[in-house]
């Protein structure tokens, strides 16, 4: 029973090169994020994210072999990012909008400090 | 769970060897692997939860008979009505068909020996009783009374221990439910006989497909909630609760992205166990198979996306609220067409009055008047006014308990035969049916009138107080109500009760159920009765499951047998398809 | 099960359950489960990204000033662990597959160790926030500008990793003496102790650097530290800690400091000020994301490292062969999202400003 022969075997370059990129892709995060000079203001939580996503795509890809796997584990993964992402839409947008009431509350009702 | 020899080598129509009797130690219960077993077990837990369930629910209604609160003081009364909502929701609802019926009928509808995982199965079966433990400890302390929502900041607030212990039960009834959900889909996904394409499946199936991916994508943000409720309620971390610079509405987008679609995990399921046993007693093929197909996934993917609609008037914000209102009735589509379907299925059909149709009929009535009630809640204008009264406990009721408790009882009926290869008396089954109709719109649709009338839920009493005057008028009306309510809940348990007795009546009584007693033909009921323990010798042959001529009926045997192979097998174009 | 009553009907695997058809059958249904499994991860830590994003959006100068408390260096330190764990999963899996007994048992092991190595430094990171009463929101007790003694920290962290490592050289022995008879007992016990192993260098090594890294701050001192001087503010919060501190410390001598010369002003009292009094203790509901996020995070890791040692065990045994390596690869996967969701813990938690 000799099923395996179309299982896909990663060879090894691609792993270590998977490792190779995802280390690059860590120390550039991380010298961005603590020199002074490398300053993006309110991009700075888009890029580091994105670089993060591309990691994540990375280990998704080669590691988990989504790249050569069946397409139903890979609609289940990305599915599941998407009822994520809609969490945190549809939260996010509620906080967002009622926020400037708390604000107003918080502000015209002081509360002793440390108050509990 | 050695096969015996004698299971191996049986062949006749009545096998000596079954499921039940293959071996009878207490041991090869508790440790089965059998999806049938395991679907018994399960369901022995949910009657029993049902039963504690339903008794809470009593002691709310005989409550409510005087305007003062007949029984309890308000803390009591809040500690029973939360403990009839949350052994309801967690205890029963959300198991009752999937793990009962689902366990027992998915893997020999697909024609498998087994579900995909039977060791988490019966993993799924154990930690549903430890989270049942969990919900017993809440209970003997000094209980629960945050009603099942656990909204915050009162339930960070409240005593600590009960809360802990429910949560934590919450959370183990969650991977138990994750586990079923996940066993399910990947059985359906993976294990489908030869021959069976999507579309050829029972829509039994569907329905519990659609709702494993329901399990799968919101029972962990449950898990994540409650986890996250008990750190707050012991270590405060300040998420929820307000007085640590949390946000209790953040509590209620929490919970309610599981517990709207929770509702679907609980009304799914019986929809499929309708559609499945609708066309059996019509004696005619359902009607628009594809629709009912995947107006079930249609109704488990927006059932996430309007979850908001249980906080319009929670402090969320106005464009939330909007935007949540007008994706509410979206859900009302595919809800609509499982309705005409069923309809038009039941159109010319040769309607046989069995106990399981009475129910079916039951189902229609009340799932519908639940469903067009709901519009009522998700319009923004009337839900404002409507929003925590009886309107609300009367809809849900309708649509919970007139929808998923019913069907699962229609089931039952349909399925016993099968399950236990004994027939119960129709006679009583039918004044079962009965009385479980009267009784429950006598006690729900007064409620609808009540809560229109402006009588808030969870009240311990009506009697008027600062917050809540109540006129000489309305206290009269009030009351009356109450009362017919709570009359309609006795009758409602007399006609339950009635029902357990026929069926349990019929494990000891019952003449012997024949191989296929209602003429259906899924392919349960081409297995043997009860089913052996691997329940096919053979991969049986699959062929549409809603196509009715190819059985005849049988009086020797007393059930449906196939056509002799000389009769002409009709192909499916000549079929009436609706 | 029934392994027996179909044994002589097909030739099925060993492992092979009699209700699957083919061993392709079980080897893809497993891998559907796993991968639906792991969605519903991404959704339980859903709950907890969707609360990080909501208070980071609401309150962002929290987030930046609280963040600055933690560490990047030992953040990137764990990431690369974790990225070497992944890849050495991978590697198992390459080597499960090709039938490589030895790469994959010691490919298995290294994993292990860097499990170890993360946990180690979590210790090191956990210890030293919990003297500096950086806690979650209801234990919040750091004031602005004081600076606790954080030495019997590092002297507790230095006799903890020593006694880790005892534990794993113990653990090691064990192995070799309960697991003389039984391939898989014995290398479960290895697979153990290196992770212990590896939990005691990681706890060493990070706490020899955060103790450097603070020497390094002090005698470039921005700070006049006054050891003796324990102002009565300090005691105060020392008579606080003490009532909640339940680890047990070696010694007792805890310096609260506060420095002579903090700024009137800072981000925190601005807040305070703005919030209606939620100041000091606000930065706390940071620190509660964190301990939720990262704490769950560390149960997974814990959670694999139990599955390993059953990995390695049957591996040991040589359960695994190119016909059948599915549990290999079902805990890859798993790993393999551990290591997922830390990729988006660590910008987020650490790299913030």
């Amino acid at each position: 029973m000799s099923e395996n022969h179309h299982h896909y075997v990663a060879p090894l370059p691609v792993l270590f090169g998977t490792f190779a990129c995802l280390v690059g892709l860590t120390i550039i995060t991380v010298f961005q994020a603590t020199q002074e000079y490398a300053e993006f203001g309110r991009w700075e939580t888009p890029l580091t994210l994105s670089i993060a996503t591309v990691k994540a795509a990375l280990v998704a890809l080669f590691f988990m072999q989504l790249a050569h796997d069946k397409p139903m584990n890979g609609i289940i993964l990305i599915s599941s990012l998407l009822f994520l992402a809609l969490f945190l839409t549809f939260a996010l947008l509620d906080t967002h909008q009622y926020g400037p009431q708390v604000h107003d509350f918080l502000i015209s009702n002081p509360k002793a400090p440390d108050s509990p | 769970m050695i096969a015996t020899p004698a299971q191996l080598e049986h062949g006749s129509d009545a096998p000596a060897s079954n499921y039940l009797n293959v071996n009878k130690t207490i041991a090869s219960w508790a440790f089965t692997l059998d999806h049938k077993r395991i679907g018994i077990m399960y369901l022995v837990g949910i009657a029993v939860s049902l039963l504690l369930g339903g008794l809470f629910a009593m002691a709310v209604r005989l409550h409510l008979w005087m305007p003062e609160g007949a029984l309890f003081n308000e803390d009591t009364y809040n500690q029973v009505f939360t403990l009839h909502g949350a052994i309801m929701v967690f205890l029963f609802i959300i198991p009752s068909v999937p793990a009962s019926l689902g366990n027992f009928f998915l893997p020999i509808m697909l024609g498998a020996k087994d579900v995909a995982f039977p060791r988490m199965n019966l993993a799924s079966f154990y930690l549903w009783v430890l989270g049942a433990i969990f919900f017993l400890a809440a209970l003997l302390m000094t209980g629960l009374d945050t009603g099942w929502t656990f909204y915050t900041p009162y339930s960070s607030e409240t005593h600590t221990a009960p809360v802990v212990a429910a949560t934590m039960g919450v959370f183990i009834l969650g991977f138990s439910s994750i586990f079923t959900g996940l066993n399910f889909v990947v059985t359906v996904n993976t294990m489908r006989p030869p021959g069976m394409t999507w579309f050829k499946m029972p829509l039994f199936l569907w329905s519990i497909y659609s709702t494993g991916i329901i399990q799968l994508l919101a029972t962990p943000v449950l898990g994540i909630t409650v986890l996250l409720l008990a750190a707050e309620a012991t270590l405060h971390i300040g998420i929820f609760d307000p007085k640590y610079g949390g946000d209790p509405v953040l509590f209620q987008h929490f919970f309610w992205f599981y517990s709207h679609p929770a509702v679907y995990i609980m009304i799914l399921p019986a929809m499929g166990v309708i559609s499945e046993l609708l066309p059996v007693y019509c004696r005619k093929h359902i009607f628009g198979y594809k629709f009912i197909a995947l107006s079930s996934v249609a109704i488990a993917l927006l059932g996430f996306l309007v979850w908001g609609h249980h906080m319009f008037v929670s402090s969320q914000s106005a464009l939330a609220t909007v935007i949540f209102s007008g994706l509410t009735f979206s859900v009302a589509i595919p809800s609509g067409i499982k309705v005409f379907n069923w309809l038009a299925t039941m159109y010319k059909g040769n309607i046989y009055l069995t106990t399981s149709m009475c129910y079916v009929l039951s189902f229609l009535f009340l799932f519908t008047i639940g469903g067009l009630t709901g519009l009522h809640l998700g319009s923004l204008a009337t839900d404002i006014a409507l929003h925590d009264t009886y309107f609300v406990v009367a809809h849900f009721h309708y649509v919970m308990m007139g929808g998923a408790l019913i069907a699962f009882i229609a089931g039952l009926f349909h399925w016993w035969p099968k399950m236990f290869g004994v027939m119960y008396n129709e006679f009583w089954g039918r004044i079962s049916a009965l009385l479980v109709f009267v009784g429950f719109n006598l006690t729900f649709f007064p409620q609808f009138y009540l809560g229109s009338l402006g009588m808030p839920r969870r009240y311990a009493s009506y009697e008027g107080r600062e917050g809540f005057p109540v006129s000489a008028e309305l206290l009269e009306q009030f009351t009356r109500l109450h009362r017919v309510s709570t009359v309609g809940a006795m009758v409602l348990g007399v006609g339950l009760f009635i029902a357990a007795g026929v069926l349990l009546a019929a494990l000891f009584y019952g003449r012997k159920a024949p191989r296929n007693p209602w003429g259906g033909a899924t392919l349960e009921w081409t297995c043997a009765t009860p089913p052996i323990h691997h329940n096919f010798d053979e991969t049986p042959t699959v062929d549409d499951p809603y196509i009715y001529a190819n059985l005849e009926w049988d009086p020797d045997e007393g059930g449906f047998k196939p056509k002799p192979p000389s009769t002409p097998t009709p192909s499916p174009e000549h079929q009436p398809v609706g | 099960m029934s392994a027996t009553a179909h044994a002589d009907e097909h030739q099925h695997h060993r492992f092979q359950a009699h209700h699957f058809e083919t061993a392709e059958q079980q080897f893809q249904a497993g891998k559907l489960g796993m991968w639906l499994f792991l969605a519903t991860e991404v959704l339980f830590f859903s709950g907890m990204f969707c609360a990080y994003a909501v208070f980071r959006a609401a309150h962002p100068e929290v987030f930046e000033k609280a963040a600055e408390f933690l560490n990047p260096t030992l953040g990137a330190a764990n990431t690369l662990v974790l990225l070497a764990s992944s890849l050495s999963v991978a590697w198992a899996v390459r080597c499960a597959q090709l039938g490589k007994q030895s790469g994959l048992l010691s490919n298995l092991i290294f994993t292990m160790v860097c499990a170890g190595i993360f946990m180690g430094v979590k210790a090191v990171e956990y210890s030293l926030k919990w003297k500096e009463g950086l806690l979650w929101r209801g234990k919040f007790t750091w004031t602005d500008g004081a600076h606790p003694d954080l030495t019997s920290t590092h002297e507790m962290l230095y006799s903890f990793g020593l006694t880790l490592a005892g534990i794993g050289a113990a653990l090691i022995v064990a192995g070799l003496i309960l697991g003389a008879k039984s391939v898989g007992t014995r290398w479960a016990f290895f697979a153990l102790g290196a992770t212990v192993l590896g939990a005691a260098g990681g706890c060493l090594i990070g706490n020899v650097y955060t103790a450097w890294e603070q020497h390094d701050e002090q005698t470039h001192g921005e700070h006049s530290e006054v050891f003796e001087d324990a102002h009565a503010l300090g005691l105060e919060e020392v008579a606080e800690e003490e009532v909640h501190a339940e680890e047990a410390e070696s010694e007792d001598v805890v310096e609260g400091q506060t420095d002579a010369e903090a700024p009137a002003a800072t981000v925190v009292q601005e807040m305070a000020a703005e919030y209606g009094g939620e100041g000091p203790k606000f930065p706390g509901v940071f620190f509660s994301i964190y301990y939720a996020m990262t704490g769950v995070h560390a149960i997974h890791i814990l959670a694999g490292i139990g599955v390993f040692v059953w990995i390695v065990s049957r591996a040991a045994r040589g359960h695994f062969e190119p016909n059948y390596y599915g549990p290999v690869e079902y805990t890859g996967l798993y790993w393999h999202l551990v290591d997922l969701i830390w990729i988006y813990l660590f910008p987020l938690l650490y790299l913030i400003r």
